[in-house]
C-alpha cells in the first residue's frame, strides 16, 4: 500500500470531526437553522457557503460552542456549547479578523497566546510573520486589515488544532491580501490530519482548495457533496441554436442567457446525452451555487 | 494555572494606564508638591507641641496612606465598571472566545487582576511617597528652622511600621469590600458602564418595594439599606488606627495588627467573598451565552 492510500484509509477509519443531527436554532418565534443533518469527515477542507442570513454564521457558532442549539452536534465527540474551553485546544477558528485585542502589540500578543494556548507555538508564529508586513512591536489598533487578517492567520496557523475553522476570513480585503492568504494556508498549513471548514463569499477563489462543498439557504443544506461528485454530478451545457429546446426537455435545474447563449445546468444526467445539444463543461462552484439557490427546495435535499 | 496567570498580565497590559501610568505621574506629583513646598518655605505643621522630624514624616506618610487608598478604591471602581465588559466593547469577544479558557476562568481573571495587581502597584507607590516624605523630613530642619532634627533611624521604623499597618489595612479593606466590586463588575458584564448607576439604583428601588410592602416598618426605613449601610462601614473606628499611628510614642505594631484583625465580622467578610464568586458565576453564564452586547 502507499503512504497515501494508508493516509485515506485511515481517515475513513477515524471518527467524524463534526456530526450534527436535527441541528436547529430558533430566535424568539423564528427558526433559523431547521434541523441539519451533516458529518465533516478527517482531513478534508469543507466550503460552506451561502447567502446573507442563509444560517451559515449560526452553523458554525454552534459547531464552535459560541450558542447554544436544539438537536444534537458533536464536534471531536464533545458538545461544543459544555466544553468549550475544552474544544478550543483542538480547534481554532476566525470568525472576524478584527477581533484581536487592540491594546496588545504583536509581541504580546504571541506572548498571551502562549500562555493560554498549551498547542501554540510563538516561534512557528514568527516564522510565518517575517516575510509579512506585521512589524512585532506595531501595536494591533494601528495594523491596517491586511495586516490584520495576515497576523490572525499566522497566530491560527501556529496553532497544532485537528479543525480550523475560517468564517469570512478575507471579507474586506483587496484581491492581493486574499490570494496571499488562501496560498499561505494550502501551501503551509493543510496536512491530512487537519480537517479545514470555510466560509466566504467569494467561492471561486476557494475553489481549488475545496475537498468538500456545502450549500446552505434558508437555515437548510441544500448541497453537501465532495467535490469530486459535485464535478460528476452536475454538469453546464452552452446550448447551440438548434439544441435548446431538447435540452430545456431534459429539464435543468437552471437556464440564463448569457451575451445571447443559452447555458443551462443539469442535475444527475449523462454527459453523453447532452453533448449532441452544445458545449458541456462542468459548472464552476460560483455558477452551481446562483443555479442551486434559485431552484425550489425539495424533499430530501443537501443529497 | 499559566493561563490564568497569562489572562491577569492581559489585564494589566490592557489597563497599564490606570494600574502603572497613573500612579507613576501621582508620584511625580507628590515629588513635585514636596519639592515646591521645601523649597518655598511655605509649609505648615499641623503637629501638636514641637514638630519633631520622624513626627512630621508620620503625619505626612499616614495622609498619603489616605489618599492612596482613595485613588485605589476609586480607580477599582471604574476598574470593574469598565473591564468586565471590555472583550465585547473593543470587538476581541470572539478571538478570547477561541482560546481553550472558560468564561468563568476570564471573569476570575479580571476579579483578581482588580484585587492583586493594582493593589499591589499602588502599595508600592504608597512606599515610594513614603520613601520621598522621609529624604523630605531628612532635608527639611536645613530649610525650615521651625522643625526639629530628623533620625534617619527612627524614620526608617516609622515607614516601616506604618507601611505595615497600611499593608494589613489594605488587605482586609479589600476582602471586606470584594463582593461590592464583584457586583459592579457583574452587572457590567450584562450593562456595561451603566453598571455605574445600576450598581446603586438596583438597590435602592429593592429597598422602595421593601418600603412599600411594609410600609416602612423596618428599622432605618427599610432592611436593604440598613444591611448595606452596615455592610459599607469597614468597622475600623473602632482600631482608632489615627490615634494608635499619631500619638507620639512608639505604635505598639502587634497590638495594632491584633486589633485591625479583631474589628473584621469574619463571618460577613466570607459571606461577602461567596456572594463575590456567586456573581462572578452568574456573570460568566451570560458570557457563555451572549455573544454580543448593547453596552
Amino acid at each position: 500500500m502507499t503512504n497515501s492510500t494508508v493516509a485515506a484509509s485511515a481517515q475513513a477509519a477515524a471518527p467524524p470531526i463534526v456530526v450534527a443531527r436535527g441541528l436547529s436554532k430558533r430566535y424568539g418565534s423564528r427558526e433559523i437553522l431547521h434541523g441539519l443533518d451533516f458529518e465533516i469527515p478527517a482531513g478534508r477542507v469543507y466550503g460552506l457557503v451561502g447567502h446573507n442570513g442563509a444560517g451559515k454564521t449560526t452553523t458554525l457558532n454552534a459547531m464552535l460552542g459560541l450558542t447554544s442549539c436544539e438537536g444534537s452536534i458533536r464536534v471531536l465527540g464533545l458538545d461544543p456549547f459544555a466544553h468549550r474551553a475544552r474544544l478550543m485546544h483542538d480547534v481554532a477558528f476566525i470568525s472576524d479578523v478584527a477581533s484581536l485585542p487592540r491594546f496588545l502589540s504583536v509581541r504580546d500578543l504571541l506572548q498571551v497566546v502562549a500562555g493560554i494556548h498549551p498547542h501554540f507555538s510563538p516561534a512557528r508564529a514568527k516564522e510565518l510573520l517575517a516575510d509579512s508586513d506585521v512589524k512585532p512591536g506595531a501595536k494591533i489598533g494601528n495594523l491596517s486589515k491586511g495586516m490584520l487578517a495576515q497576523l490572525h492567520l499566522a497566530v491560527v496557523m501556529a496553532i497544532e488544532a485537528r479543525l480550523l475553522v475560517l468564517d469570512e476570513p478575507t471579507l474586506g480585503l483587496d484581491i492581493t491580501f486574499r490570494k496571499r492568504f488562501y496560498r499561505r494556508l494550502a501551501e503551509d498549513y493543510m496536512t491530512a490530519e487537519r480537517t479545514l471548514l470555510i466560509t466566504t463569499h467569494q467561492v471561486d477563489e476557494i475553489e481549488s482548495l475545496l475537498t468538500d462543498i456545502m450549500f446552505m439557504r434558508d437555515g437548510r443544506l441544500i448541497l453537501d457533496a465532495p467535490m469530486a461528485e459535485v464535478g460528476r454530478r452536475f454538469v453546464q451545457l452552452v446550448a447551440s441554436p438548434s439544441g435548446s429546446e431538447a435540452a430545456r426537455a431534459l429539464q435543468p435545474v437552471f437556464e440564463e442567457t448569457r451575451f445571447g447563449q443559452t447555458v443551462m445546468i443539469f442535475d444527475d444526467i449523462e454527459r453523453a446525452a447532452l453533448e449532441p445539444l452544445g458545449a458541456v463543461s462542468t459548472p464552476s462552484l460560483s455558477d452551481l451555487f446562483v443555479a442551486l439557490m434559485q431552484r425550489a427546495p425539495a424533499a430530501g435535499d443537501a443529497r | 494555572m499559566m493561563a490564568f496567570f497569562t489572562l491577569v498580565r492581559r489585564e494589566y497590559l490592557q489597563y497599564r494606564p490606570v494600574f502603572l501610568y497613573a500612579p507613576l505621574i501621582l508620584i511625580a506629583i507628590v515629588t513635585a508638591l514636596t519639592v515646591a513646598a521645601l523649597v518655598s518655605g511655605h509649609t505648615r505643621f499641623a503637629v501638636g507641641g514641637n514638630p519633631v522630624g520622624y513626627r512630621v514624616f508620620d503625619s505626612a506618610y499616614f495622609v498619603l496612606g489616605g489618599l492612596w487608598w482613595a485613588y485605589l478604591f476609586i480607580a477599582l471602581f471604574f476598574y470593574f465598571a469598565d473591564s468586565f465588559n471590555s472583550d465585547w466593547r473593543d470587538n476581541s469577544m470572539l478571538f478570547w472566545k477561541s482560546m481553550p479558557v472558560s468564561d468563568y476562568a476570564v471573569l476570575m481573571s479580571k476579579l483578581v487582576a482588580g484585587m492583586t495587581v493594582l493593589p499591589a502597584m499602588v502599595f508600592i507607590a504608597l512606599l515610594v511617597t513614603g520613601i520621598i516624605a522621609g529624604l523630605a523630613t531628612l532635608v527639611a530642619p536645613h530649610i525650615l528652622p521651625l522643625l526639629g532634627p530628623a533620625n534617619v533611624g527612627a524614620i526608617a521604623v516609622s515607614w516601616m511600621q506604618i507601611s505595615f499597618v497600611a499593608l494589613l489595612y489594605l488587605v482586609l479593606a479589600l476582602l471586606w469590600y470584594a463582593p461590592f466590586f464583584a457586583w459592579v463588575g457583574a452587572l457590567s458584564t450584562a450593562f456595561g458602564r451603566w453598571s455605574i448607576p445600576l450598581a446603586l439604583l438596583i438597590p435602592v428601588v429593592f429597598s422602595a418595594f421593601e418600603g412599600a410592602v411594609d410600609l416602612g416598618a423596618a428599622p432605618g426605613g427599610s432592611y436593604i439599606l440598613g444591611f448595606l449601610r452596615q455592610r459599607l462601614s469597614f468597622n475600623f473606628d473602632t482600631v482608632d488606627l489615627e490615634i494608635a499611628v499619631l500619638s507620639g510614642g512608639p505604635i505598639d505594631i502587634t497590638g495594632l495588627a491584633g486589633r485591625l484583625i479583631s474589628a473584621v465580622n469574619w463571618p460577613s467578610l466570607i459571606a461577602g467573598l461567596l456572594f463575590a464568586a456567586a456573581v462572578i458565576y452568574l456573570a460568566s453564564r451570560y458570557r457563555r451565552r451572549v455573544l454580543k452586547s448593547f453596552a
